[in-house]
């Protein structure tokens, strides 16, 4: 073989877009803690300075939140040892979900992510406000794809969109 | 339907048959052990299967370094901690468990500590987090058919100090070979033969149609069920009849095969809870919910249910049906060998003959909601859904 140490390609565009849809993920993550009573109910018990990550492998992007105060703050782009962490195994995969074409009982049922921390305590609560916070995001005919049913909302899906992008 | 994605893995070597404990020192030999932990509860040494299994050692060049028999019905950090030190002390180089679901959870948790070369199991808690390759030899000796530990990847074990229910799920805690001797369950009690048989029915059931169900894991659950509609009634009539008794065996890891890759539902979800809050038998909570979880599920996944009566009942009853009329079918058919087994061995059939207490089911209802298994069930369920099955079920 002639070629030796072939580094394949980086997904740069793909890398860039899940980027995106992680900063507003999270920050409707925020949002929906601070105005959805049944995110707030859900969060309630997980104890304060409770870091959540979620992460690309091998060198994709992450979404950093923190529990602080009762409600939930977004940290940024930065990887960090926490408590309760989700690494989705490819970017592929991660837009899948990221996009709304893939759901997250699905994608863990398809071991597309792996899920280190406490199931019980955090990650199923966490599956949960994904749940409303898609509910809240994704137009009803893609939530109804990707959710098996569903999920109530504590709060209009205006005020999580305000709450997203203007952080109010 | 060939679903758009999903992974299988059963790595396990499985030892089938009459005297097959007398293979496992040229198991453990090529798997390079020679001086294997035995993992095990007192009970079992009592009743002389653990004696069994030390008779197939007659003659071979391996030495026991140590029996560890403290574990309890539910394991913990603490037992699992124990079992390491005495490992340790002893200079083993493998793991043997003999035992039901959690002597073998305490054997995954033993082979995490050791292959992490930690004394801190809850570092690896969580779904696919180990990642260095088991370092340990492991051989299951199963002595109930029901769990169908010895092929599944989970572990659960309880840490007491931090009121933690640790979840372990990676395909690194497979063992390396799971041994079926029917002389392992001959000695089941009749209740206790119908209660596994019937988690294993469970385990088949929740597999065959939950939402990561998939070609192979179907194969696997539906000759699981056939096998079990064919022998569950003559296990608890006949206990000694070896043949039924390997069948079985034999039922419960094809079901632990299939449901360790497509994974178990709300049954799951809702039992572990009732065992948590109220401590009833594992097998006793899966048998008493099945039917009501299925009622449930009948509008997602009637047809499925359907396409299992067939094995569950036979050609005859499944062709003098009609087609819709299946998944119901299938339901009564569960039912009616509830009830024929309850009149056989006493088996429990409520919530409340069980020992659950009516105040506790809104507490049972909650832990179910937090339990992983509700996600694979193949319709959504929250608290008051949970409630109606329990009220049910009581």
């Amino acid at each position: 073989m002639k070629d030796k140490n072939i580094v394949p390609k980086s997904k740069k565009i793909k890398s860039f877009f899940a980027r995106v849809i992680l900063y507003f993920l999270g920050r409707a993550f925020v949002a929906s803690a601070k105005h959805d009573i049944y995110v707030k109910k859900e969060i309630e018990n997980w104890p304060d300075s409770l870091k959540i990550l979620i992460k690309i492998q091998s060198f994709g992007p992450c979404l950093l939140m923190k529990k602080e105060k009762g409600t939930l703050k977004y940290l940024g782009s930065k990887e960090e040892d926490c408590e309760f962490a989700v690494y989705f195994k490819n970017i592929e995969t991660a837009l899948l979900v990221l996009t709304g074409r893939l759901g997250i009982d699905m994608a863990y049922a398809q071991h597309r992510f792996s899920m280190k921390g406490d199931i019980i305590a955090f990650g199923m609560p966490f599956v949960r406000c994904l749940y409303i916070v898609e509910a809240h995001l994704f137009p009803s005919f893609i939530a109804k794809k990707i959710l098996k049913r569903m999920p109530k909302k504590g709060t209009s899906s205006f005020k999580i969109y305000m709450g997203t992008l203007f952080g109010i | 339907m060939i679903p758009s994605y999903y992974e299988f893995l059963n790595s396990v070597k499985i030892i089938s048959g009459f005297k097959a404990l007398e293979h496992i020192p040229s198991e453990l030999q090529n798997l390079g052990g020679k001086r294997p932990l035995l993992i095990t509860n007192d009970f079992l040494i009592k009743i002389g299967l653990v004696k069994t299994v030390l008779d197939a050692f007659g003659q071979c060049d391996i030495t026991i370094g140590a029996i560890y028999d403290s574990v309890p019905p539910d394991s913990s950090v603490k037992v699992v901690n124990e079992a390491s030190k005495i490992y340790r002390e002893n200079k083993c180089d493998s793991i043997i468990a003999v035992g039901g679901g959690s002597v073998i959870d305490t054997a995954k948790g033993l082979s995490i500590l050791i292959t992490e070369d930690t004394d801190d199991l809850i570092k690896f808690m969580g779904a696919e987090i180990l990642t260095k390759k088991r370092a340990v030899p492991f051989i299951v000796i199963p002595t109930t058919a029901g769990t169908g530990s010895e092929v599944t990847l989970v572990a659960v074990i309880a840490n007491p100090e931090r009121n933690v229910k640790m979840e372990f799920v990676s395909y690194n805690l497979l063992p390396d070979v799971a041994v079926l001797d029917p002389r392992m369950t001959k000695s089941l009690p009749p209740k206790m033969t119908a209660s596994t048989g019937m988690d294993a029915l469970t385990h088949a059931i929740e597999a065959y149609t939950c939402i990561q169900k998939n070609p192979l894991s179907d194969a696997y659950a539906f000759a699981a069920i056939k096998i079990i509609g064919e022998n569950i009634i003559s296990a608890v009539e006949d206990g000694e009849n070896e043949i039924v008794r390997l069948a079985m065996a034999n039922a419960s890891l094809m079901a632990g095969a299939a449901f360790s890759n497509s994974m178990v539902g709300m049954v799951h979800a809702i039992g572990h809870a009732c065992g948590g809050v109220s401590h009833i038998p594992h097998g006793d909570a899966m048998n008493i919910l099945l039917p009501y979880c299925m009622e449930y599920n009948i509008e997602a996944v009637g047809d499925l249910y359907g396409e299992i009566l067939l094995p569950l009942c036979g050609v005859e009853v499944y062709a003098s049906t009609p087609k819709d009329e299946r998944g119901k079918k299938c339901i009564e058919a569960v039912r009616q060998l509830q009830i024929k087994l309850r009149n056989l061995s006493g088996l429990t059939l409520s919530l409340k003959e069980a020992g659950v207490k009516e105040k506790d089911l809104p507490n049972i209802a909650n832990t179910a909601l937090n339990d992983g298994a509700l996600i694979m069930n193949p319709k959504e369920a929250d608290f008051n859904d949970i409630m109606e099955i329990l009220k049910e079920a009581y």
